[in-house]
Order: structure tokens, then sequence, then C-alpha cells
């Protein structure tokens, strides 16, 4: 393998892991905001499947 | 219910007193990490937990501590609340058998409520520390329900707990209590319970009937409520004979000449007097360690200077101790030499583009390097901190600054909020909740965040260290420019308006001082921590990937493309729009700019932002000139930063405590003058008083002393004398 082809391989996978690194940081700052829970959730049997970030079952 | 016909976990409600060890049993059930602090209002957010015993599984809540279930307060209206509605197969109500008297009252409440419950006898260990003895059969006889002896800090118990737990649910029996009142109270509450007994849960009609002697609006709103349409409809047929309640309560209150809720609580405490009398046995009073510990700490004049002095060492000892010898090497050694250097030179024989180096090696692992590096320091803080915490130091500055505070009419309660906010501001500021006053607890609010997070201890290390050289009182000032903050902004918010109110009272459990032990103080610093490294590879990584582009490209010659100076760079650009703003505080330059800017994301990006911008790759000036060499400029940068807007997630949270647009925006304003005053002040007055030319920004610094002082020094209108601050426990009950 030539010295160009192996560059632009190392430059392709480089970016990608780049890319990767980049979604996971964004995929876990999602998450992150989206498992607080207010305090009306305390009891609810929804609470261990809802997402939701105000109550839907009428709590306040 | 039996067990070969429950399919569903089990649902378990943990109720007790504040700072009874609930979250530590909480914990100790579950093998969950919740914080655990030893003050009121730990537990304000929603807690559940899996516990697992013999193979059967249930779902453990952990609710907010209460002294009763009496909707006095949000923690008492949410727990209440919660047993009623939810209906949880069993209670395990944990009780601190070092001042049981005080715990029993929630333990008689809960027991007249009918659900099966176990008590869990907590803090045995220094009961039988101590020399006394508790006959917990009897206690067990006496109350009509399972007591099972525990220490949840040491583990202790928690196999039998829950096997107790599991069958008093099977079973489904409400505990056998045979409490009586007084014959006429007895006569009032079989009266009642007469009139009420269709409208209500038959399984909770003690309980009901109780509240409703109590003339507990809720509970009769509740009722009203109904839990179906036919008992709606009941309840609207019986509403008539509701009012032939209230001659019975009358005539109860006039024959013993107290109020219904007086006559309940003191004839609950008779009850409990004679339980403790069969069965606790205490030896010789003697004046206790903590006693003696505490003649010392919370003494009136001794007290503040030890603690400024404790919070002088901590500071020292982890930034300029810690901090000057292994961040420098996490920073140069580990991140530059080990990490960086060698990446870069495999890179570069690899044939990888410049730009795709750049981004890895200065803007990606230098970005989060620069916040990683002061992971050390940080762990060292606030595993003194945690020490301080668990050992119940804690809870006595709390106690003596509310003596210190109640006379300029701030209440020692809000430190609580910003005891907290010294880790995090968001669950600080969430801990406001546990203020019943409005005004206070927006005040609580507002300045919360002006405590130094472990967000900003970065900041805090890099200022000390890199640029005044490790002087030994710059980090440690920091929190006490927090503490001046909070009490002098408090002080004029109380004078203005909206805040006008009475002090409320404050009652504070000092809990007995004891060693803390490894497990709270580690699981107290991996709390932090963990939260911290994870903003680092989340945010912070985002945000420097972001950085390193707007830093590194730009427009030159009308062409866009990777710059050679970060001068002409996109972010340059959007600096020196705002350098402007900045310069009368001593750092008008577009770095220093966009540092304080990307800090409103997340305060840990104003150290990574430094990290990027003055990467020596980039050819840029070292850090003091960012300042301009002047030190004085760099503290009121330090100030402006910790003191301003906090990042976008605690102002997120502060919008939704606040539970009003203009509040909010209120409160972000307030912030942002008050930083900008602070280091406006430092700045201007710094640089004259070190023989600088008399100019407009020293003229602008005095008028803004001058307009706080007299803010300050007005007369205060209509000032509230609210009660003093009761202390329980050691000195005074």
């Amino acid at each position: 393998m030539s010295h160009a082809t192996s560059s632009l391989l190392l430059n392709v996978g480089l970016i990608l892991v780049v890319l990767l690194v980049a979604g996971l940081a964004l995929g876990a700052l999602i998450k992150q905001r989206r498992r607080k829970k207010p305090l009306s959730c305390i009891g609810c049997p929804q609470s261990g499947s809802c997402s939701q970030r105000t109550c839907t079952q009428g709590k306040k | 219910m039996t067990t070969a016909t429950r399919t569903a976990p089990l649902k378990v409600a943990l109720v007790g007193n504040p700072n009874s060890g609930k979250t530590t049993l909480f914990n100790a059930l579950t093998g969950s990490t919740q914080h655990v602090g030893n003050w009121p209002g730990v537990t304000v957010d929603a807690k559940e937990g899996r516990a697992r015993c013999g193979g059967r599984e249930a779902r453990v809540v952990d609710l907010p501590g209460v002294y009763s279930l009496a909707p006095y307060t949000s923690e008492e209206v949410v727990t209440r609340d919660f047993l009623i509605l939810e209906e949880p197969d069993v209670i395990i109500n944990i009780v601190d058998a070092t001042n049981i008297e005080r715990n029993l009252y929630l333990s008689t409440q809960l027991l007249d409520m009918g659900i099966p419950q176990v008590i869990a006898l907590n803090m045995m260990d220094l009961v039988r520390k101590h020399g006394d003895e508790v006959d917990v059969r009897g206690l067990s006889e006496a109350l009509g329900v399972p007591v099972v002896e525990i220490s949840a800090l040491r583990g202790q118990g928690i196999a039998q707990l829950l096997e107790q737990a599991f069958a008093a649910a099977d079973e489904g029996i409400p505990p056998f209590f045979n409490r009586k009142f007084s014959y006429r109270v007895e006569d009032a509450l079989a009266r009642i319970a007469k009139i009420v007994y269709p409208v209500v849960p038959p399984e909770h009609l003690r309980w009901y009937t109780i509240k409703f002697f109590e003339r507990d609006e809720r509970i009769r709103a509740r009722a009203a409520q109904g839990h179906t349409q036919h008992e709606r409809e009941d309840f609207s047929r019986h509403q008539e004979l509701l009012g032939d309640i209230e001659p019975i309560i009358a005539g109860c209150e006039a024959q013993l000449d107290d109020t219904a809720p007086s006559i309940i609580t003191g004839e609950s405490y008779d009850f409990i007097e004679r339980v403790v009398a069969r069965t606790v046995r205490r030896s010789v009073e003697e004046r206790s360690a903590s006693e003696r510990i505490d003649a010392v700490v919370t003494h009136r004049l001794l007290g503040l200077p030890l603690f400024v002095l404790l919070i002088f060492t901590i500071y020292y000892l982890s930034v300029t101790v810690v901090g000057g010898v292994v961040t420098n090497f996490m920073d140069k050694t580990f991140i530059g030499h080990w990490i960086q250097a060698p990446l870069s030179a495999v890179l570069v024989r690899g044939g990888a583009a410049l730009w795709l180096r750049s981004l890895i090696v200065d803007g990606i692992i230098g970005g989060v390097g620069a916040v990683v590096s002061f992971i050390p320091q940080m762990v060292v803080l606030f595993m003194l901190l945690a020490l301080l915490e668990d050992c119940g130091y804690m809870s006595r500055i709390a106690f003596l600054l509310d003596r210190a505070l109640r006379r300029f009419g701030l209440s020692g309660r809000s430190f609580i909020p910003l005891l907290i906010s010294t880790g995090c501001g968001v669950p600080g500021i969430m801990s406001a909740r546990t203020i019943e006053q409005e005004s206070e607890r927006r005040m609580t609010i507002i300045t919360a965040t002006f405590m130094p997070c472990s967000a900003k201890l970065p900041l805090i290390a890099l200022i000390a260290g890199v640029v005044f050289g490790g002087l030994w009182w710059v980090a440690p000032s920091a929190y006490f420019l927090g503490i001046a903050s909070v009490v002098f902004s408090g002080l004029i918010l109380k004078k203005l308006g909206r805040f006008k109110s009475k002090v409320s009272p404050f009652v504070l459990e000092l809990p007995s001082y004891h060693v803390p032990t490894a497990r709270n103080v580690t699981r107290s610093v991996w709390e932090r921590i963990s939260a911290f490294v994870k903003k680092a590879f989340t945010i912070i990584l985002l945000l420097s990937i972001l950085l390193w582009f707007l830093s590194r490209f730009g427009f030159v010659g009308g062409r866009f493309g990777m710059v050679t100076s970060l001068d002409h760079s996109l972010v340059a650009g959007i600096g020196n729009l705002f350098a402007w703003v900045f310069a009368p505080l001593g750092f008008g330059n577009w770095r220093a700019s966009i540092a304080t800017l990307l800090g409103l994301t997340a305060k840990e990006q104003i150290v990574s932002v430094i990290g990027i911008l003055t990467s020596k790759s980039a050819g840029a000036p070292p850090l003091t000139m960012l300042f301009g060499g002047q030190r004085i400029a760099a503290y009121a940068f330090m100030a402006f930063n910790l003191l301003c807007i906090p990042c976008v997630v605690a102002v997120s949270t502060m919008i939704s405590e606040m539970k009003s647009r203009s509040w909010a925006l209120f409160t972000l304003t307030w912030q942002l003058g008050w930083a900008y005053a602070v280091a406006l002040m430092i700045y201007q007055l710094g640089m004259w008083a070190s023989g600088a030319v008399f100019g407009p920004g020293t003229a602008a610094a005095l008028l803004v002393l001058a307009a706080l002082l007299f803010a300050l020094l007005r007369p205060k209108p209509a000032r509230g004398d609210g009660p003093g601050c009761h202390k329980e426990g050691s000195e005074e009950s």
C-alpha cells in the first residue's frame, strides 16, 4: 500500500473516530437531560418508562 | 394478597424524620448511590430503587424526611400524598434510636394510617455506645408492629428488615396500634368517625377521623374529591353532616381548653413518654463528647473564626499544595508529554492532515485535558469538605450563620442550599424548595450560585496557581467572595419591597459528631467527580470541537480557510464584538471575552477555552498576557466568572424553580449586574490603590461602591423579627 493510500485511510479513519466520539458525547448529553425527573414523579407507576419532563398524569 | 398471587414488585415507602438515616438506608436497601447529607432537605427529588429479598423484588421509594404528617411544608405534603394516593404495600418507618421520642411522633401518625409497616430502629450501635438500652420486643408490643434493630450506616440488620417488610406486605394486616387518647378526645373521634365513615377509605378511617378533628383542610378537600364517582356523590350527600363536626371539635376544645391540633399533639407525646418510659433505659446523663466539641465550635466568638480558618486550610491544601504539584504534572507531563506529544508524532508519521492533527491534539485533547487535569485537587477538596459534612460539622455552620445573619434579617435556613451549591448549583437551587417563605426562597435561589461550585474550581486553581504563583490567600478568597456576595446582595435585596418579610424560624437538628465513614466520603467525592467527568466528556468535548473550529478557521484576504494566527479566526471576530464590555473590568480582549461567554454553557469551559486559545502550537500569548500582565485584572476576571450567571443547566433549573419568567429575568439581571459591579470595583479600585491614574473607570467604580453602600445602609423598612434559631439535639431541645 502506498504512503498516499495509507495516509488517506488514516485521515478517513480519524474523521470517523472524531464523528463517533462527538456523536457519543451528544447522545450522552441528550440522555442526561431526559433522565432528570421532577418531584411529581415520586411514586408514579409510569416513572420507569416515562421520559416526559412535565407530568402527563395530571400531577403538579 | 399472598405471595403466590402477587406478580408485581412490592411498593415499599421509606418514611422517617429528616436526618434519621433514611437515604443511607435507601442506599443500603437498593445498592443505590444517592447523596447522603446530615442536614434536612437532602431528599427533595424523586428517588426510587429496587431491592431484592429471597428472589422477590420491591420498588423502594425514598420519601422526603418529615417530622409529622401535618401539611405545613412541601416535604410533608409530598410524603402524605404519596401514602394516601399511591397506597404502598408496606411502610418502612425509620426511627433514629438516639432521638426516639421525637421520631416516634411521626410513627404514631403513620400507625394511625393503617398501612402495614415495619419500624427500622436505626443507629442502635450509637445507643449501645452511649450505654443506653432499648427493649425492642416491648416497643414492638406497645406499637403493634414489628421493630427491627438496624445500623444503616454499617449495613447491619438490613436483610432482616427486608424479610419483615415483605412478610408485613404479604399479610396485608394493618398495625395493631392500640393507642387511646383521653376519654373526651376518643368520644369526639368516635362521633366524627360516624359522620365521615361513608366518605373515606375504611382502612384509613382512624387517620382521616383524627385529621378531620384537627380541621385539616387538605384532607377535607381530598375526601371531597373521592376515589370514585360513587364516593364523590356520597360525600356530596354527607356535606351537610360535615357541618355537625365543628360543634364536636369546638366542644372538645372548650372542655380541654386547647386547640384541636395541640390536643392531639400533646396526647400523642403523653403516649410516647409512657412507651419510652417502659422500653428505654438511659445511662446516667453526662456531658457527651458532641456537647464538649460544640462548646468550642459553636461558641459565639470562636465559632466563625474557626470556620474561616478551616475553609482557608482546606482550600490551601487542595488548590495550592496539591494543585501546585499534581495539576502541574497532570497538565504538562501526563497530558502534554505523555499523550499530546507522542500522539502528534504518530499522526505526523502516518500522514494525517494538519487540520485533523490540530483538531485531535489541540482541540479535543487540549480542551478536555485542560479540565480533566484539575481532578486531583478536586478530589482532595471534596474529600475534605465531605469529611466536614459527614462528621456533622457543616450543620453547626448553618446554626452559626443563622445566629450571625439573623441580626441582618437573613436566615441560616438559606445556608443549606448554599452548602449544597458548593458541589453543584443545580441541587442547591432545588433544595431551596424546603424554604417555605416565598421571598426567602427566591432570594436563596438568586444567591445560591454565587458559591463556587465544582465547575468553578478549575478556574480558581488556574488563576491562583498560574497567575498568582500559588499565593496562599487567592483560592480561599474565592469561597469567601461567594459568601460575602450572598450576604451583601441578600441584605440589599431584603430592603427591596418584594423581599421584605419576617425572618422565618429555623429549626435545625444537630447530629451527634461521629467519625466519618469511608463509604459516605467516597460516595460524596465520587458523586461530584463523576458529574464533572461526565461534563468533561460531553458538553466540554463538544464545545472544544466547536471552539477549535471557530479558532482555527477564518477569512483571510476574503477567502475562508485555516488561519495561521488566532487573531484572524472567526472566534476572534466574535470575541472582539464583546471585548469592549469587559474593558472596564481589565480583560477587554477577545480571548477572555470568549472564555467568559462560553463559560455560560458550563463553567469548566472557561479553563478549556483558555487552554485552546493559549495553546503554544497556535502561537498564542501565555495566560498572564490575557490580562495585560496585571494580577488585579486576572482576579477581576475570576470574580466576574464566579459570580455572574451560572451554567445553562443551573439557569434552566432556576427558571423552573422560580415558576415565573419575570423572576427568572430579574435573577439573571441581578447576578450579571452584581458580578459586573464587584469585578469593576476590584479592578478599578485595585489599580488605583496600586498607583494607577484616576480615570473615568475609577470614578465609575467609586459611584458603584457608593450606591451599594447606600443600598446597604439605608434605613430598613418594617423589619421583621422572626423567632430565633432553635437548636435541637446536643445542646438543647
